[in-house]
């Protein structure tokens, strides 16, 4: 063997070599959630189809599933017929530069995209098709974002609503997918929560505009508050510190409280969580529980969006804004 | 005798190389859990259920379960699918709501798939648990849930 042929092979073996540490370095987001969720051995009642709750502790489920907006906008759209139009906000053109505010605007710059779609506005969907390529060139992953963008201009040409709802829902994985490989996990979460704050904002508003207790009980999401409220918790010192960070957290608490009010009143469905709630949340706020439906009566409803808002005032929107279509 | 740089070099990569190879095989085996699953979702897709691209997956223990918590909201159907490369398994996805009753419409499983379907009575947090069990109950098999809604 001469020289150049040991030089070629050596060169091919650490080019591989490179290759594997990438890769090994870049577990997908799906894998390592998977592998953070504990075992549950299957009980002789788990068998008959009847689970006890105490076999699911607290700590047993690491990552609680978020929905995407179009999920709960799907019920909103059976429940009748909402003024999406109305709820589209005006995009700034301004890019920051803070990667936790980006990651914070991506989400609800997903989120406004999944309104834009409600709404069939075709220019609105573009031009956040567009945002959300800024913002992703802003947060270096510009690359993997471009084939969904593509994606979402061609099906909205094609007016495929369904499509670009699916192309969307792809962004977002992508991008938090694209975060966790990059070692910024906390990052991912950020994505996430700034998308269900626009999408809550959105829910709030349409909810209080035409109040009626099954619209209200799409607000029920207790578990999935306190999971964000637990994801800020777990994260680094760097972030919490964040001032936008810290705020995010202290809005939670406020929502999780109307909310989780809703899940103690309806006590016979989930009696163990129900005592935890009452635990958990302060007697001042009970009085924004419409006892009767028990769901959430228009007060709170309106203190959830509220809430949201402000957060959202943060990172995304500014108050002159709000009602402006994108 | 003093092994040349070229040759330790070559050792080193050849370690990389290996450990590369074993860690596309645990990535394709969880995305070979995925293709199942989602072939099992496919005729469902064509009835209307919007797929969403989340999932989760890994391996487990024959007979031992996953769990994964759940926001549901009363007004839309779900279907969870689950699948397994280990296609000779019995698969099992089970819905429970949060006071641990068993809430599927609705279930299937064959040929390292399975799916359960469920309209929410309250919209609330849910339990899907998937079970795979190979045969002979031995073995670590992999597994992926994916889900659909409309």
């Amino acid at each position: 063997m001469n020289a150049k042929t040991r030089t070629a092979i050596t060169g091919m073996l650490c080019l591989l070599a490179h290759c594997a540490l990438a890769y090994a370095f870049s577990s997908p987001l799906q894998a390592q959630g998977a592998s953070l969720l504990p075992s549950v051995a299957t009980s002789g009642e788990a068998k008959s189809g009847q689970l006890v709750l105490s076999d699911f502790p607290g700590a047993l489920v690491d990552k609680v599933v978020v929905p995407v907006p179009g999920e709960i906008f799907a019920v909103m759209d059976k429940l009748g017929a909402p003024n999406w139009s109305g709820e589209l906000r005006e995009i700034s053109e301004q890019v920051p530069t803070d990667r936790i505010v980006l990651s914070l605007s991506f989400g609800a710059t997903i989120a406004e995209g999944f309104l834009a779609v409600q709404a069939e506005e075709a220019e609105a969907v573009k031009d956040l098709g567009r945002r959300l390529l800024k913002l992703a060139s802003a947060l270096a992953i510009e690359d993997r974002v471009l084939p969904h963008y593509q994606s979402i201009i061609d099906a909205t040409d094609a007016a495929d609503w369904r499509k670009v709802r699916g192309e969307i829902d792809r962004t977002q994985q992508t991008v938090r997918e694209a975060m966790v490989e990059l070692r910024d996990d906390e990052l991912a979460t950020l994505v996430s929560l700034g998308g269900w704050l626009r999408g809550t904002e959105a829910l709030t508003s349409l909810i209080a505009a035409a109040y009626s207790s099954d619209r209200a009980e799409l607000l029920s999401q207790p578990d999935l508050v306190r999971h964000f409220v637990e994801s800020l918790s777990e994260m680094s010192d760097t972030v919490r510190a964040h001032k936008d960070v810290t705020a995010l957290a202290e809005g939670l608490v406020v929502i999780h409280e109307a909310m989780a009010l809703q899940a103690a009143a309806g006590g016979a469905a989930s009696a163990e969580g129900a005592a935890k709630t009452v635990a958990d949340s302060s007697d001042g706020a009970a009085a924004s529980v419409n006892a009767a439906n028990d769901v959430i009566g228009v007060e709170a409803v309106k203190r959830i969006g509220g809430v949201c808002s402000d957060l959202l005032e943060r990172f995304y929107t500014t108050p002159e804004a709000k009602g402006s279509k994108a | 005798m003093k092994a040349k740089w070229w040759q330790r070099r070559a050792v080193i990569c050849s370690g990389f190389a290996a450990f590369f190879a074993v860690s596309v095989g645990l990535y394709a085996i969880v995305d070979e859990a995925r293709s199942v699953a989602l072939e099992a979702a496919a005729p469902y897709v064509e009835m209307g259920f919007e797929m969403r691209e989340d999932h989760w997956g890994g391996t487990l223990e024959s007979g031992e379960s996953k769990v994964v918590q759940h926001q549901l909201f009363r007004g839309n159907e779900y279907w969870f699918w689950a699948g397994t490369s280990a296609v000779e398994s019995d698969v099992d996805v089970l819905i429970f709501d949060s006071a641990g009753s068993s809430v599927a419409l609705e279930t299937f499983s064959a040929d390292g798939k399975a799916g359960a379907r469920v309209l929410p009575a309250k919209t609330g947090s849910y339990l899907i648990q998937v079970t795979v069990t190979t045969k002979g109950g031995i073995g670590k098999p992999d597994w992926a849930l994916v889900y659909g809604y409309r």
